[in-house]
């Protein structure tokens, strides 16, 4: 082999190098699409803070009030929406009480959406959940939030909540037992305004932000997290579901393997020259 | 009525909404709670306000292309089609609206979002070089986390995913609490920075 | 009927925002601007019946001082205008000012003292591998903050110190890094899993014989 590839007279070197964006991104689609077509069924191991998150919504009781914030864009959907409808079905499931609110202009249609694809096992709107709406002006509304969570005269469906069972189960912010908020950005607001009010707090965060919030678990001002689609897949692994964010998990192997290639590979090259040329 | 153009009238009105928001945290002084309450309702309803503003520069931009009749402008056209169609939709056909945020726009926009993830790769590859030992402390912790969100690696080495949880929960951990830290000081300082009239962003 | 076209729908809107991948073109525009739009349309609705329920009902029933943050609102908008452009600062003062005093008052008690408290350690029920992890990641916070310490020169001990704050420093944003790329893949994965089902798989073949197709004709001319 002289190393030459065709008629066009370029070795390998040469042609990876024109190529090499091409080539990469023809790989990724590749192994992407191959475990939709053939699944492998890789086993997933469970992250100790996932099954913090699921014991935590488990150990409450029917009637516990429990706040949640949608707090991400629809294109998040696959990192926050399917773990934000797995945790909705399982407190749905251990009859809690939930309000529902968003700092994020498009929380409302999803929590809308979220609430029409989940069982609801029988609860009824405003006596056992309500959706409240979006709240504008992020820091400042959760600040709003917290110091007056009756601050809402009308639901987000236009509703008057005066007379509404569930308004009635709180008058300040503390009454909630648990606070879930699901968020795509570094969670600093949330937890300034949010934590110390409400006895249990848990995020469901993008997996890029996962590394930051670890000093507030350490803390214990942040109570437990789900890392998106992963804690989606591990929680669902719990519940005892084999739902949409599992099936992702085989792709997730293979793709972020390349990552990992991708990096030696890069490198090796790279450090053999220094290194042979001191 | 130049004194309406005046700096000092942003910067008192943010002293003033500012001295309120903090000081009613620490002091509990009814006259204090009061304005606070009424402060962020006002807030609020100009932040809602705020959020046209987006909506106006893009419907100028578009606006424009259409006028002048600009290579592809039937795309501009497009544009307010669609944002018609599902502004619409919510009062006259909710489950119409509903059809198109949910089966439509949302994977739509999943869509779009997918190409940082290859641009991601070809960076790796292309840039991403162990030049000195800041780099090499990067690519450690980058390989392990990686290896630590594809399940494969925790099923046959368990020992990676040993190694990430150490670098997450302890050099990681300890670092972000530094730029928790950093950030908050930052937050106060940029604070006494506009009150003080050296940042002009919002007094201009 | 819609559980046969919605699929095709979407696979198509899917197939021309990834047609970006092979170069740009205007389908991937057309994608983008129907995305944009949607985005804007739903804005619109949700700011009129936030506005409507926090604003225009509470005016109704009497509480009339609300139309001075209309006013400051709608002032907002002069930012569009070279000469009025000053009158946009004041309702941008008072969110910002609001803002930053709700951030500063809790960054406080939170970030600074909640973090430096998480510095301490119970040493009852403390095994020595948990005493040597909690010292380097207290070396590592006091290094990173020492690190952004630009009024003393980073040298002799400080610049020691400063070094291995960059080093935790690295090894946090590599994590970040790490984890940011799964983030983003899992995108893909998502819209790779829905074009694999029938029918919009058809499409996926549809796209790369299209695909072929140009290349070979770009490679003819």
């Amino acid at each position: 082999m002289n190393g030459r590839i065709r008629g066009d007279g370029m070795d390998w070197h040469t042609f990876m190098s024109k190529y090499d964006r091409q080539i990469i991104f023809l790989v990724v689609l590749f192994l992407t699409f191959l475990p939709a077509f053939r699944p492998i069924g890789i086993p997933l191991p469970q992250f100790y803070l996932t099954n913090k998150t699921y014991y935590a919504i488990e150990s409450l009781k029917p009637g516990d009030l429990v706040l949640i914030s949608f707090d991400f864009t629809p294109g998040e959907w696959v990192e926050l929406g399917i773990a934000m409808r797995d945790i909705m079905q399982h407190l749905f499931i251990k009859r809690a009480r939930i309000v529902i609110i968003a700092f994020d202009p498009n929380g409302p249609a999803i929590a809308h959406r979220i609430l029409g694809e989940i069982d609801l096992k029988g609860a009824v709107y405003g006596t056992d959940y309500v959706v409240l709406g979006y709240i504008p002006g992020f820091e400042t509304g959760m600040a709003a939030f917290v110091s007056n969570p009756k601050m809402f005269e009308r639901d987000y469906y236009g509703n008057p909540t005066v007379n509404m069972p569930i308004m009635n189960a709180f008058n300040t912010i503390s009454d909630f037992k648990m606070y879930i908020f699901a968020c795509l950005t570094w969670v600093d607001p949330w937890m300034r305004q949010f934590s110390g009010k409400i006895e249990t707090i848990i995020g469901v965060l993008s997996s890029d932000i996962v590394p930051q919030v670890m000093p507030y678990i350490n803390t214990g001002q942040l109570y437990s997290l789900i890392r998106g689609s992963r804690g989606a897949a591990e929680y669902e692994q719990l519940m005892g579901i084999k739902g949409e964010a599992t099936a992702f998990m085989d792709a997730a192997s293979l793709t972020v393997s390349l990552g990992v290639i991708l990096t030696i590979v890069a490198n090796y090259g790279y450090l053999k020259k220094k290194l042979g040329g001191r | 009525m130049s004194w309406v153009r005046r700096r000092e009238i942003p910067l008192i009105i943010f002293a003033v909404t500012f001295f309120i928001s903090l000081l009613q945290y620490y002091l509990k002084i009814p006259f204090l709670a009061e304005a606070n309450t009424e402060l962020s309702n006002w807030v609020l309803i100009m932040s809602t306000f705020a959020l046209g503003t987006g909506l106006i520069a893009l419907c100028m931009y578009h606006g424009k292309i259409i006028m002048q009749r600009r290579k592809g402008y039937f795309v501009s056209i497009i544009f307010f089609i669609a944002m018609v169609m599902l502004f619409s939709s919510y009062y006259l056909a909710p489950s119409f609206a509903d059809y198109l945020y949910n089966e439509i726009y949302t994977p739509l926009s999943i869509a779009i979002i997918c190409f940082t993830a290859f641009y991601n790769y070809t960076a790796i590859y292309r840039a991403f070089r162990i030049r000195n030992l800041d780099a090499a402390f990067f690519a450690f912790a980058a390989v392990f986390l990686m290896m630590m969100y594809a399940p494969v690696f925790e099923v046959v080495i368990p020992q990676t995913i040993t190694v990430a949880n150490w670098i997450l929960d302890v050099p990681n951990m300890g670092a972000s609490r530094g730029v928790i830290i950093g950030v908050a000081l930052g937050t106060i300082a940029i604070a006494v920075r506009v009150l003080l009239g050296y940042e002009r962003a919002y007094t201009g | 009927m819609s559980e046969f076209v919605t699929p095709l729908i979407v696979g198509a809107l899917t197939l021309m925002a990834w047609s970006l991948l092979y170069r740009e073109n205007v389908f991937y525009r057309i994608a983008e601007v129907l995305m944009v739009g949607f985005g804007m349309g739903y804005t619109l609705y949700i700011s009129l019946s936030t506005l409507n329920r926090i604003w225009l009902q509470p005016l109704i029933q009497g509480k009339f001082w609300l139309i001075i943050p209309a006013i400051l609102g709608l002032l907002l908008y002069t930012i569009y205008s070279k000469k009025y452009l000053f009158l946009s600062r004041w309702a941008m003062a008072a969110i910002a000012g609001a803002g930053s005093g709700y951030a500063v008052s809790r960054a406080i008690p939170v970030m600074i003292i909640g973090q430096i408290e998480g510095l301490g350690v119970k040493f009852s029920g403390l095994s020595t591998i948990d005493l040597i992890n909690h010292i380097i990641a207290t070396i590592a916070c006091i290094a990173t903050v020492s690190y952004f310490t630009f009024t003393i020169e980073h040298k002799g001990w400080i610049g020691g110190l400063a070094r291995i704050g960059r080093w935790s420093m690295m090894l946090a944003f590599g994590s970040t890094f790490g984890a940011t790329l799964y983030a983003n893949q899992i995108f893909t994965i998502e819209r790779a899993a829905f074009l694999a089902k029938y029918p919009q798989n058809v499409l996926l073949i549809v796209a790369v014989l299209l695909v072929v197709f140009d290349v070979y004709k770009r490679r003819k001319s």
